[in-house]
């Protein structure tokens, strides 16, 4: 049932993408001469295509034989990958809604120390001499500030003074 | 002629372009050997770069980064058996156990020598043919472009992942994509679903950036840290002469096959790089020891994927068609400097077309002495832990797809299609035809309806003009390949 449960989902896109096309190409006005093509036409082409591909799909879903390759479209909310996706990505919908408010500096300096302490960044076991006197203990924070800090101003400076480019 | 050629020199040797192709190939080069980030990825993500330069500038910059990135990949298949992006996967096997074998630096030198021998090849080979190809094409009307498009569209979906249905899907869904906004000839709004900020329809670089770029960070981040095992140490790093002579019809033929394939739409550096592979195994005496350390075996695919390179480029300049996915980017900077590929840029920008030639040059050329003057360094560059790289990526990806436009509106596509990526590669739905149908998709549409306009609706001239009926059938045979092979099987039958 698993390894059906892909092409079954997409086919079952496919159709519903289709169907809105034909519905929302129906409001469209009639352009044009009669029987030249319309910003319905082509549209409505890929729709016919998406039905007969959808159709294709769930005959080789039902066709497909057992595998040792189980489907990967299953996602297993206990497995910590998973978890720790699924936190860097609320994380990073908070900075980019934040963004436009407090500016790129700020925020992408934040966005990666916080990221950066969940993913377990930690400072390397060889370090250069003049930073051996530091406690072991403040390295790894202080490693944290510094590269977030180091690689925000970088990319502003790269973009938006070096090439003039503007950030939010 | 002449002119042309000394005027682009001029042009790329001046140090603001010069230095930019350095830069380039440089970070190519790095973004190359660090596994996980793709040449595709790296294009996509720093094409915002190239929004405040020159076009020759920027387009020099990102030929750079593609050719640096394609060589890039061969250190880490070399060092640490894992490909730095997916064209040095035919690299790993016997790249790694040469290097195991205590061989590690002439291996990388060998792969440096042979990378650029295999660029250059390519670059003439693009030299002498582009503007063949384009006198060609300016005789194509709106009938013959239709059906490139599609044809196009057709092989990527033929060679992208495991299934050509899911291939199609994944190429019409970007041609969909391209359906919303403004419509081509009428200008009426289409798919905006209300929002403003759909009337100029969907970015193709934003959507890029998420579907390569973001999707990609998610399968990195998910995935466990992965351990590098001890990478030897590099000495001796440049190839012997009596080496290299060994190898020379096998790298000529490598060159001339990554080029030929790389020219195909949709095939790309890591097609053309197993081709090779599997050519010099088969043509080999000692085929049953490839995997085990065979020169023939790093030669053949290092040859060939940065040969692709160049023949990437002879349909892009030449037909406006996407050789690969990097060279859909680069049609997209292209049209973000209000200039469109195909055989009216050689008319009308030439100092361009061949600026471009020479940058492709020089990148091949600057990753050779890179790659064998800094070799003990990439080591380092490869450890790199993934968790201090990928929120960085993330960032990058935020500004690249930020950069185009000034637009909020675009971080939010990226993302969502990085999630989209993320599932349909989870699915082995192929994201390359999604990407290179945004670009196609338009192409095919504006053409087809202009076609049926000139010809006052009569579809039967997509039939009977020889260069689109050629196509068509062409189509056919690719769409069909897969179940034709099952009726009409190639070779002996097994007893």
């Amino acid at each position: 049932m698993e390894k059906m449960i892909g092409n079954f989902v997409a086919a079952f896109f496919l159709i519903v993408i289709s169907v809105y096309i034909y519905y929302e190409t129906s409001t469209y006005p009639k352009l044009g001469m009669t029987g030249m093509p319309g910003p319905e036409t082509f549209p409505r082409l890929l729709a016919f295509m998406f039905i007969i591909l959808s159709g294709v799909l769930i005959y080789q879903g039902i066709k497909s034989k057992v595998s040792s390759r189980t489907n990967r479209t299953r996602v297993n909310i206990k497995d910590k990958g998973f978890q720790r996706i699924i936190c860097v990505l609320g994380i990073t919908v908070a900075y980019m809604l934040a963004l436009p408010h407090m500016g790129f500096l700020i925020t992408t300096s934040s966005y990666l120390i916080i990221l950066f302490v969940i993913l377990g960044v930690k400072a390397p076991q060889a370090l250069p001499r003049f930073v051996e006197r530091i406690p072991r203990g403040l390295l790894s924070p202080l490693m944290i500030v510094i590269i977030s800090i180091g690689v925000s101003y970088a990319i502003y400076c790269v973009f938006q003074i070096f090439l003039k480019i503007p950030l939010p | 002629m002449p002119e042309i050629w000394m005027r682009a020199l001029g042009q790329i040797l001046e140090p603001n372009i010069f230095l930019i192709i350095m830069a380039g190939v440089l970070a190519g080069m790095v973004v190359g050997a660090l596994p996980g980030l793709t040449a595709t990825m790296s294009v996509g993500i720093l094409v915002g770069l190239t929004f405040g330069l020159h076009p020759l500038q920027g387009l020099s910059m990102l030929i750079g980064i593609y050719c640096g990135a394609i060589y890039g990949g061969s250190i880490s298949a070399i060092l640490i058996n894992i490909p730095g992006t997916p064209a040095s996967a035919a690299s790993c096997a016997d790249g790694y156990a040469l290097s195991q074998k205590g061989r590690a630096g002439p291996t990388l030198g060998l792969a440096a020598v042979l990378s650029f021998v295999g660029g250059t090849i390519s670059v003439v080979i693009l030299v002498i043919f582009a503007p063949l190809i384009a006198r060609v094409t300016l005789k194509f009307s709106p009938v013959e472009y239709t059906m490139l498009a599609l044809f196009g569209l057709s092989i990527i979906a033929y060679v992208s992942g495991k299934s050509l249905v899911k291939g199609l899907v994944s190429g019409l869904l970007g041609i969909f994509l391209k359906c919303w906004g403004i419509d081509p000839i009428y200008g009426y709004p289409r798919f905006t679903f209300g929002q403003t900020e759909l009337v100029g329809g969907v970015e193709f670089i934003p959507v890029m950036i998420g579907a390569f770029g973001l999707a990609e960070v998610i399968f990195q981040l998910k995935a466990k840290e992965y351990k590098i095992g001890i990478i030897q140490k590099i000495t001796n790093v440049f190839p012997k002469l009596s080496v290299l002579r060994k190898q020379a019809f096998n790298v000529v033929r490598s060159a001339i096959i990554g080029t030929f394939v790389g020219a195909l739409p949709g095939a790309g550096c890591d097609i053309a790089a197993w081709v090779a592979y599997g050519e010099a195994k088969r043509a080999s005496k000692h085929s049953d020891k490839f995997g085990t350390g065979v020169i023939e075996g790093i030669a053949a695919p290092t040859t060939a994927n940065n040969a692709a390179t160049g023949g990437a480029m002879i349909p892009m300049l030449t037909l406006g068609i996407p050789g690969d996915s990097v060279t859909a980017i680069l049609i997209g900077a292209l049209m973000i400097h209000g200039l469109r590929p195909g055989p009216l840029l050689f008319r009308q920008h030439p100092d361009l077309v061949y600026g471009l030639f020479i940058a492709m040059f020089l990148a091949n050329l600057l990753f050779l002495i890179f790659g064998l003057a800094g070799a003990r360094i990439f080591p380092k560059v490869i450890a790199t832990p993934k968790n201090v790289l990928m929120p960085i990526i993330v960032v990058l990806c935020c500004v690249g797809s930020y950069a185009m436009r000034n637009s909020i509106f675009d971080i939010y596509v990226m993302f969502a299609f990085g999630i989209i990526g993320y599932f349909m590669r989870r699915a082995d739905f192929p994201v390359a035809p999604l990407v290179l149908g945004m670009i196609l998709g338009p192409i095919a549409e504006s053409n087809m309806r202009r076609a049926l306009l000139i010809s006052g609706g009569n579809p039967w001239v997509f039939f009977t003009r020889p260069i689109s009926a050629t196509l068509l059938i062409l189509i056919i045979i690719f769409l069909m390949s897969p179940y034709l092979r099952k009726f009409f099987p190639l070779g002996r039958q097994p007893k």
